[in-house]
Order: structure tokens, then sequence, then C-alpha cells
């Protein structure tokens, strides 16, 4: 052990020139103030790539063992807290022939093994070993109190927000009484009642989409609003800014990584004040090994999330909060690129706003726009939704549904609410009308982060099913006490969530019911149709399916202006097509929620062809 | 005045609502009604007591808004409702211009000028205490200048589609605005390729850039097309729709225009507004031919001199009125049997106040206040004659009246109303065979449609074969009547009546009408 307590893990690297004189010194500096270990900071924080790592210490002539497949006594790794594996990278496995086995990532640091040899009372025997797999390790056989909390913290803290219940009992006697009664009003009159129902349904429709239009035009108002400027930006100072976790829950993304890496490379801030964390889960060895083969440096740490059901994306990141570190936090999808000032107007917008502003939402817009069909309607319907819909909803102080991603969180106020749901498929949106209902409210900003839109229909569909299943969800936990509700978000809350979280699965299911009476108007018999909708009806629902569909396709036309997509407006045409796509996914939603409301159908990335970079280039031209 | 609406403005307004009502109870009473009123009035009644298709009354008359509003006035006072929305309206269109130079530098004077007019130009007391609808035309047309205007000036989705909704609604109020939207195609081509980012100034030179740099170009192609598509895509799906619902629920696209049920300007554009055509063409100091239609335009609304300066500054302002001169030229191609309105000569007074509106950062104006004063107290007199040289008689009566106001002489007093009191002693259980294709001005002045039976409803055609058994009285037009070749009920089916031995006999009449009794009804059980 003499070689080993002589020299320190920057001095090896230093001496075979992996790292610089001036890094030693930074690394020293953030390894006092942050309490994180020296191999964490090498490892994570963009000094040295694992590769080049395992390459200098197998010259050094140390050796690396494969951790995972190593016997392992849970009673003696029991002793040791999750956060300082995660911290320290040191894992007591088993007490073998009077030594403490310890997997480790960093051979030198003997400090840390004289209180282990403390604390056990026995020698130490070091097993080097990837710091992936000691983190992989560590999580899965004890991260179960953590996991466990993310699971059940919500639930036990705050039940009724809970979506562990999809239908409560008032809930599901209100739908078999409304079903019962529709039923029996056929038997007794057809006519009037499918009259009734024509009726309401086409009514719903129009109104529900006026609502949309009327937040869009109060949105549009705001288009030239700039929350942060460019002067302010220049004038924040690179010391007073605080530590930012970004949480990157990803699944099965191992061709994304480099990609992910690059974007999170050009976010213009320092890097010993980012907290990167990418949530893998415990199955996940694509991913992990990804991560592993990178031949440059890592700029984030890995969090591998341990089995627990249900296994949803909210469930990884309220595990990622346990390990979190940073004053704000802010979730990105691992195909994301965000705006690089981002972060920094994140923190100045909130320096600027009421203590009672606990999230700041950035706008999602599309890289891959103008790929196919469905891509260029998706980059449509973001940017009426993220540039018009957001800003209208903020405006009129009604609850905004957060989007997936680039939300950023004041991280007390994130613990304080219970994180996300994570039996909800659209925690996000969830989380938005909780935080209302708390007297919070959600700020929007000028960046936007750059997605990939989805590019293939069935992928597209699995995607929106759970979207759509989400809102579903969302709908029945808010509205299990609607006096509660109202109490709590006032009536203009009340409407807002209603029309706007509410009203958009029911539109979407109505919407190939109208379109297929008007359809049977227009091409069969139409002598047929009035012998169960008289003339009034017909000109009522005509006229509310027409104005409806009319006004969606304007809302989407005037999504292009901000960004200036002017060559996708006549895209916006479509959009009744893209209403029935929506419709599909809505349907196959419901189905969802009855049979398996918390199954979160996977979306594959990365099936973009563009290049990404080069069309970002392009945008700012 | 603050950027908020201060109490003293809407103080103003609703004085100068209290001096419309005045002046429209003064005229209603003393027996002045212009022909949409009294349309609007007889609509409103069918669809409050009329056993009527009321998704047909209220979906297809035509013009759609002002026919909405002066319907929800009618629970206040039926009768009174459309002259009750024309002196509401009127006042709006004062508050919607005033508050929208709140901020403009000349803003007092600006003040003055607009209240002046508002008080004593004839035209807008026409507006307002006549119950017609141009005060809502004038009050969309102004909001889509106004939103227009500041489209050009921030390139914000938002007044782009907001224009786009007021274009809408005006057309929903008047829809030979339709026809605007041709003329607003190369304005709309021209914003596009100033706002542009060409490292030109001139404008010749961009275009030479825009066109010759492949990708300009298509930024161009694709920019302008998105700006016609909001602004126009909605006003006209807006009316395909619309006309799709006529199709479907009467089998007629045309249905608001061409009936008489559903729009009044049927009739009159055959009889008051076309009958004068040939003795009115010559002997007036400006006969409304084509391009004395612009020399019209120009001594109706001088104000447009005043914008001459600030033309000079914002040249797309520019074109935005030469497009409503080659409209205004258009319509007397297009309808060449028709007069225009005065309300289309007085958008372009609101014009003129939309051009002096957006130019609130203009510093300089050319003229004084001095100057505006002035032609906004000769664009008083010229109206006046204006209107006194008009085309269309209903105009002309307004402005008499207004005149034996003045000069306070007794009003002139038709004898339309002769008819309605004598109808309105009638027991309600005695019903009255009546067309209301031209017969709405006699059910709107008796108030109520309950004694009427009219074609809209059920048991109007069985009325019509046997009218002995459904009804007691018949309201037929004179031979001589103007209105006699456009209604069911005219000399010729009285005739028919006697023929088919059914005992008639006048009890009442005046220049148009005769109120005829049924001698011989028979009762349902017989």
């Amino acid at each position: 052990m003499d070689k080993e307590q002589k020299r320190y893990i920057i001095g090896i690297l230093s001496e075979h020139g992996y790292i610089t004189r001036d890094d030693v010194v930074r690394i020293a500096s953030f390894g006092e103030t942050s309490g994180l270990s020296l191999v964490k900071i090498l490892l994570n924080f963009g000094y040295i790539s694992r590769k080049d790592y395992q390459k200098c210490l197998l010259e050094e002539g140390y050796d690396f063992k494969d951790v995972r497949l190593e016997e392992t006594d849970l009673e003696v790794m029991m002793q040791t807290d999750l956060k300082s594996v995660d911290r320290d990278l040191i894992l007591p496995l088993r007490i073998e022939d009077g030594y403490v086995v310890v997997a480790v990532a960093d051979p030198t640091a003997t400090a840390d093994f004289l209180l282990i040899e403390e604390k056990y009372g026995c020698p130490v025997k070091v097993l080097l070993s990837s710091d992936l797999d000691i983190i992989w390790l560590g999580h899965k056989l004890l991260g179960e109190t953590y996991v466990k909390k993310a699971v059940f913290e919500l639930l036990n803290r705050d039940p009724e927000s809970s979506a562990l219940v999809t239908f409560t009992k008032s809930q599901l006697i209100i739908i078999f009484s409304v079903i019962a009664l529709v039923t029996v009003s056929l038997f007794l009159s057809f006519t009037n009642t499918t009259i009734v129902i024509n009726m309401l349904m086409s009514s719903f429709f129009l109104v529900a989409v006026t609502f949309k239009l009327f937040l869009a035009l109060t949105g549009s108002k705001l288009e030239l609003f700039q929350a942060v400027s460019k002067k302010e930006i220049l004038g924040a100072k690179k010391q007073e800014l605080p530590v930012f976790t970004i949480q990157l829950p990803v699944y099965r993304e191992d061709k994304l990584i480099k990609k992910l890496i690059w974007n999170l490379q050009s976010l213009d801030y320092p890097r010993e004040k980012l907290d990167i964390k990418l949530l893998i889960e415990e199955d996940d060895d694509k991913t992990l090994n990804a991560v592993r083969d990178l031949d440059f440096p890592a700029i984030f740490e890995v969090i591998v999330v341990p089995f627990h059901m249900p296994k949803t994306k909210p469930k990884a990141c309220n595990y990622g909060l346990y390990f979190s570190r940073g004053e704000y936090l802010t979730i990105y999808d691992a195909e994301d690129i965000p705006d690089h000032d981002q972060l920094r107007k994140v923190v100045i917008l909130f320096s600027k706003l009421p203590e009672n502003y606990i999230c700041i939402q950035c706008a999602l817009n599309y890289f891959n726009r103008n790929e196919n069909f469905l891509t260029r309607m998706f980059t449509l319907e973001y940017s009426y939704w993220f540039d018009y819909m957001l800003p209208g909803l903020s405006t009129l102080d009604i609850p905004v549904p957060l989007g997936g991603t680039s939300n950023h969180f004041k991280f007390e106020k994130l613990m304080e609410l219970g994180g996300w749901d994570p039996f909800n498929v659209t925690e996000d949106a969830d989380l938005g009308i909780r935080a209302f209902a708390k007297g919070y409210k959600v700020a929007l900003v000028n960046s936007t982060t750059y997605e990939e839109a989805n590019n293939e229909p069935f992928n597209w569909i699995r995607q929106r099913s759970r979207w759509i299943k989400g809102y579903m969800q969302t709908y029945l936990v808010h509205m299990r006490n609607p006096s509660k509700l109202i109490a709590k978000i006032g009536w203009k809350g009340f409407l807002g969530f209603n029309f706007f979280i509410g009203a958009t699965p029911v539109t979407f299911l109505i919407y190939p019911l109208l379109l297929l009476i008007f359809i049977c108007y227009l091409i069969f018999d139409l002598d047929n149709i009035r012998t169960v909708f008289p003339d009034w009806v017909l000109y009522i629902s005509i006229f509310n399916l027409a104005i409806g569909n009319i006004l969606i396709i304007y809302v989407n036309m005037i999504a292009v202006f901000k960004r200036r997509y002017y060559e996708l407006i006549l895209f916006s045409i479509l959009n009744p097509f893209y209403w029935l796509m929506h419709s599909i996914a809505a349907y196959k939603g419901l189905w969802q929620l009855i049979t398996k409301p918390f199954y979160w159908e996977k979306t594959d990335h990365g099936l973009s062809k563009l290049q990404t970079n080069r069309e970002i280039k392009t945008d700012t031209k | 005045m603050s950027a908020k609406p201060n109490k003293s403005l809407i103080l103003i307004s609703f004085l100068l609502f209290g001096y419309y009502l005045y002046i429209a109870y003064t005229l209603y009473y003393g027996g002045v009604h212009s022909n949409e009123a009294l349309f609007f009035t007889e609509k409103s009644a069918l669809l409050r007591e009329g056993d009527v298709d009321q998704i047909k009354l209220a979906g297809l008359t035509f013009p759609q808004m002002p026919f909405m509003l002066s319907w929800v006035f009618s629970f206040i006072d039926l009768r009174f409702s459309p002259v009750l929305a024309s002196a509401l309206g009127t006042s709006a269109l004062f508050f919607i211009i005033t508050f929208s130079i709140r901020t403009h530098e000349h803003r007092n004077w600006l003040f003055l000028g607009i209240l002046i007019t508002f008080i004593l130009h004839p035209a807008f007391i026409y507006f307002a205490v006549s119950g017609k609808s141009s005060y809502m035309m004038l009050i969309f047309f102004y909001l889509f200048l106004i939103s227009i205007f500041r489209y050009f000036r921030t390139n914000t989705s938002y007044h782009i589609s907001v224009a786009s909704i007021y274009f809408t609604l005006l057309i929903f109020c008047s829809v030979k605005f339709f026809w605007l939207m041709l003329f607003i195609l190369p304005i709309i081509f021209f914003v596009a390729l100033q706002s542009m980012t060409v490292a030109k100034n001139d404008h010749m030179d961009k275009i030479a850039i825009a066109f010759n740099t492949e990708s300009i170009r298509r930024k161009l192609v694709n920019k302008t097309l998105a700006i016609y598509l909001v602004i126009f895509a909605l006003p006209i799906t807006a009316m395909l729709i619309f006309r799709l619902l006529n199709q479907v629920y009467t089998g007629d696209a045309d249905y608001y225009l061409n009936s008489p049920y559903a729009n009044y300007s049927t009739i009159t554009d055959q009889t008051d507004n076309l009958k004068n055509l040939a003795q009115n063409k010559l002997g007036r100091i400006f006969p409304e031919v084509h391009f004395l239609t612009t020399v019209r335009i120009w001594l109706f609304a001088p104000l447009l001199l005043f914008c001459l300066g600030i033309f000079k500054s914002i040249n797309r302002n520019i074109f935005v009125v030469f497009s409503l001169f080659f409209f205004m030229e258009f319509l007397k191609i297009k309808y060449p049997n028709v007069y225009i309105p005065i309300h289309f000569y007085a958008a372009f007074i609101c014009l003129s106040w939309a051009v002096i509106a957006n130019a609130k950062n203009i510093k300089e104006l050319r003229f004084s206040k001095y100057f505006y004063l002035s032609i906004i107290i000769i664009q008083l007199f010229t109206a006046y004659i204006t209107i006194n040289s008009s085309h269309v008689p209903e105009e002309k009566k307004y402005l008499n009246a207004f005149v034996s106001l003045i000069m306070r002489k007794p009003l002139y007093r038709g004898d339309a109303e002769k008819i309605s009191n004598y109808i309105r002693n009638i027991k309600s259980d005695d019903a009255i065979l009546a067309d209301d294709a031209n017969a709405y001005r006699i059910i709107a002045l008796t108030g109520s449609a309950q004694v009427f039976l009219t074609p809209g409803e059920n048991s109007f055609l069985a009325a019509l074969a046997q009218p002995e058994k459904h009804v007691s009285y018949i309201l037929a037009t004179k031979k001589e009547s103007q209105y006699d070749p456009f209604g069911l009920l005219n000399a010729d089916m009285i005739q028919m009546f006697s023929l088919k031995g059914i005992s008639l006999h006048p009890v009442c009449s005046n220049k148009n009408w005769i109120l005829w009794r049924i001698e011989n009804k028979k009762s349902y059980d017989n």
C-alpha cells in the first residue's frame, strides 16, 4: 500500500498528462467546497474519460475487477449510507478472512480506507472497480429506502393527490349513473336522447376550441415580451450563480448519450455549479455501457434507479431528488437541446419574481420540424402550445400544466410539494396543478429547448396516448372533490382547469363521432339522418363542427408567426387529420386508463435523421 | 387622458348616448323610421313571439351581428331595440376611436375634433338614431384598420389575428366588405417585403434582391402567404361555412342575400335604392358614377387631407387608403344598380382617424390643430351637401328630419303607422295573414308579431290556400305600391281570393297597403 499512500490520484493523472496543473488546482478547490470525492469530480465533471482513467491506472499496475460479479453481504453493506457511496465511490461489500472487502473507484483514497477500517474494526481489502459498477451495485442493494420514498412519499403525505387510485368510488358512481341514465333515455326516447347528446357534444367541442383560441390570443399579446433581456444575462456574475441540478431520466437511450454530452457542454453555466444526474434504470445496461464506452469526459453523474413498480419517469426523477445538490432543479430529456443561456435566464428570472413563483417553464420546440408531415404538425402544435397557450394561461392566472421537460424548480419547494406523482403518466401537468392549488405560481421565460419531434406514426400514437391518459388521470385526481378544488384555485382556475385539462381528452374523444355524423350527412342518404336529427340539430352541429375546425386550424396558423415558421402555415389546414390521430391516441389512452393506468408507453427517441446542430444554427440565422 | 379609459371619457360617451337617444326617440315616435331598423324589429318580434323556425330566423337573418344585438335589446323595448342598439353602438364607436388616441401626442385637440364630429356630423347622427347596422360596420372596420396598422408596426401575431377576427365580424355586418380583400392583397405583399431583413433601404432595391436571391425569395413567399392566410382564412372560411349552412338549411347558398325574409336590402335594392336611378343620375352636384365616386369621397371626408402629411411618412398607409378608394370604385362596378350607402363614405373618416392614431409617434404633423379643427368643421358642411345630394331616399329623409328638428319644424309623418295603429286594436284571436317579405314595416310598427301569420310559420300555406278558415284579415299591397311585386300577398292575390268566393272588405289602408277583413270567415268546426 506504500505506493498508494504516497501518490494520490490527481497526481498520477497529472504525471501521465491526462490533466493539467490548472485542473489539479480547480479539482482540489472544487473538492473542498463541494465535499465530493476527487474521483467523483474527475470522472463526472469533464476532466477525464473513464477509458483514460482506466488506462492510466492499468499502466500504473492496478487491476480492475467487475464488482457486479462479487459476492456481497447485505448486512455489511447496510452499514454504509448510499449517499456516501454515491459521493465517495467506496462500497464495502463483505467481510472475508478478517478483511473488509471494499469496492473503490480510486485506489489512492487512503484516508477513506482508514475510516472504513475504524468503522468495521478490520483492515481493508481493496477491489478496484469502475465507478459505474459501484454506483450500480450501491443503488441496487442500498437504494430501497429511497426508491420506496420516491414511490410512496406523495401517497403518504397527500393521498388525495396521488393517482394510485384512478377512479374514486364517487367518480365511479357518477360515471355509471350517467351511463345508466343515457341507456334508459335511449330506450325511452331514442331520438330526443341522441339529439341531446349530439347538441352537448358539438357545443362542448366548439366552446373548448373557442377557449383555446381565446387563450392563444391572450398569450400572443406577450409575443414581444422578453422576461429576461440579454443585458441582464451579461450582467450576471459567475460567482453568484447557484448550483443547478439537471435531471436526465433515460431508458435505453444509448444512442443519444454522445449527443446529450454535446448539448450539455454547450450550456453557458459554470461547470462546478452544475449538478447533472443521468438517471438510469437498474436493468438498463445498454445506457450504462454507452456511458462506460464514452471516449471523452462526461459531465454528468450516473444515478441508478433500483427496480420498483411503477416503472415511470416521475419515479426516477423522485429518486434522483435525494441525491441532488442544486438550489434549482430542472429536467431535460436525452435528446433535448436547451438554449445555451437557459439556466442563467432562469436564475435571473427567479431573482426578479416574487417568492411564490416556484417554477419557470421554458418553451419547447423541435429541431427536426421539416422532416415529415408528423414533425411539421407537431411543431405547429408545440408552437401554439408553448408560445401562445401557456402564456395565455399564465396571464389569466389559470393553472399551467407544465411541459414534459425544461421546467425549472426551486428545489426546496419541489420537495415540499412531494415531488412528482409516480403513478401519473403526465406527472408534469399534475405537478403544475398541485403547485397552483398550494398558492404557488409558474412563470414562463423567453428561452427554448429544442427536442426531437416524433416522426413515426405508431411511435407518435404511443407517446400521445400516454399524454392523453395522463391528462385524464390528472383530471380525475383533481376532480375528486370539485368544491375543494374551487376553494383552492378559485372559480377562474377551476373553469380553466376543466376547459384545458378536462376538455382536451374529451374533445379528442368526441371529434371522430362528430365528424362521422357530418360525413354520413354529406355522403349518405340525408333523409335517414333527418329522421334522427332534425334540420335545426344538423344546423347547429354542422355549425359547431365547422367553426370548431376552422378555429383549430386558425390557432395553428397563428402559431407560425412568433418563430417565423411561415413555411408550415399550409400544413395547419391538415389539422383535422392530425386531430384524428389524436382521437386514435385518445381512445387508446382511455382504454389504458381502465386496463393499465400506470403503464408508461415508452417513446423511442433518436429516430430523426436530421443533423441537429446544423439545424439549430440555421434557425439562429 | 390617461392610458386607461378614464371616467370622463366613459361619462362623455354615456352623455353622447343620451343625446342620440333623445334625437332617436323624437324621430322614431315622430314617424321617421329606417327600413333596416323595422326589419330587425320585425325579426326580433317573430323570434320572440312567432311560431317560426327559430334557427332559420336567428341563424340566417342578415346582417347577422347587428341583428343579434338588436334582438338582445328587444328584451328592453321591442320596437325601439334597433335604435337603442345603434345609439349605443355609435357611442361605443366614439369611445373606441377616442380610446385609441389616448396616448397620442396631440390627443387633446384630436379628441375635440372627434367629439364635434360625433355630436354634429349628420352622417354619424344618422347612424346613431336610425337603427341601421352602420355603427357596427364602422366599429369593426375601425378596429380592423387599427389592428392592421399595429401589425404593420410591430409584426406581432396578436394584431394580425385580431385584425382577421375583426374583418370576419365586419363581413357579417356588411358582406360587401368581403371584396376589400382583393385590394389588401398587394399591401400585404408590400408589408412582408418591408419586414424582410434585406440590407437595402429603397423598396425597389429590396424587391430586386428579394426576387433574385433564392432564400429571401422563398422566405418572402412563405411570409406573404402566411399573412394572407392568417388575415383571410378566417373570413373566407366563415363565409363558406355560412353559405354551406344556408345551402343545407334552405337549399340556396345565397339565401342570406337573396331572400327578402333574411335580408331587407333584397327588396330595398330593387325599390328605394334602385327606382330613382334614372332620375338621379344627372342633376346632382356629384353624380355617383365611376371616378366621381372618388371626388364624392374627398368631398365627404376632407379629413383625408389632414392625413396627407402622415402618408408621406408612413407609405404603407397610402396603400391602405388607395385600396379603399379602389374598393369603392369596385363596388360601383360590382353593384352597378345600387347606390353606395353613406356609411361606406363615413368609413373614410374613420380611416383618417385610424391613420392619425397609428401615427402617434410622429412628432411633426404637417398641419396645426387649427387646420385640423377647420377641416372638422368643413366636413360637417360637406357632409350635409353630400347627404343632401344622396341617391338613397332614406338618407335624405333623415337629413330633412334633422333640419326640421333644428328649425323646430314639425316632422314629416307619413301614413306608415296608420295600419299599425289599426292592427293594435285587433283582438289577438283574429289572425292577420301577412307576408313579411315586404310587410315587415307594418309588423314592426305594430310592436308585436302575435297577431300575424307569416310565411315562416307552419300554418301559413294552409292559410294561403284557405284564408277564410285560418285568419280574419289579410294584409296586402296595393297595385300601385312599389312593394307589390315582392310579396305573396299583393293585389293580384286579393283578386284571386275574391274569385274564389272569399268576401273581403278593406278596413284600413295607406299609400302602399290595404288591410282586408274576411267577411265570410269559417271556423275549423265548419
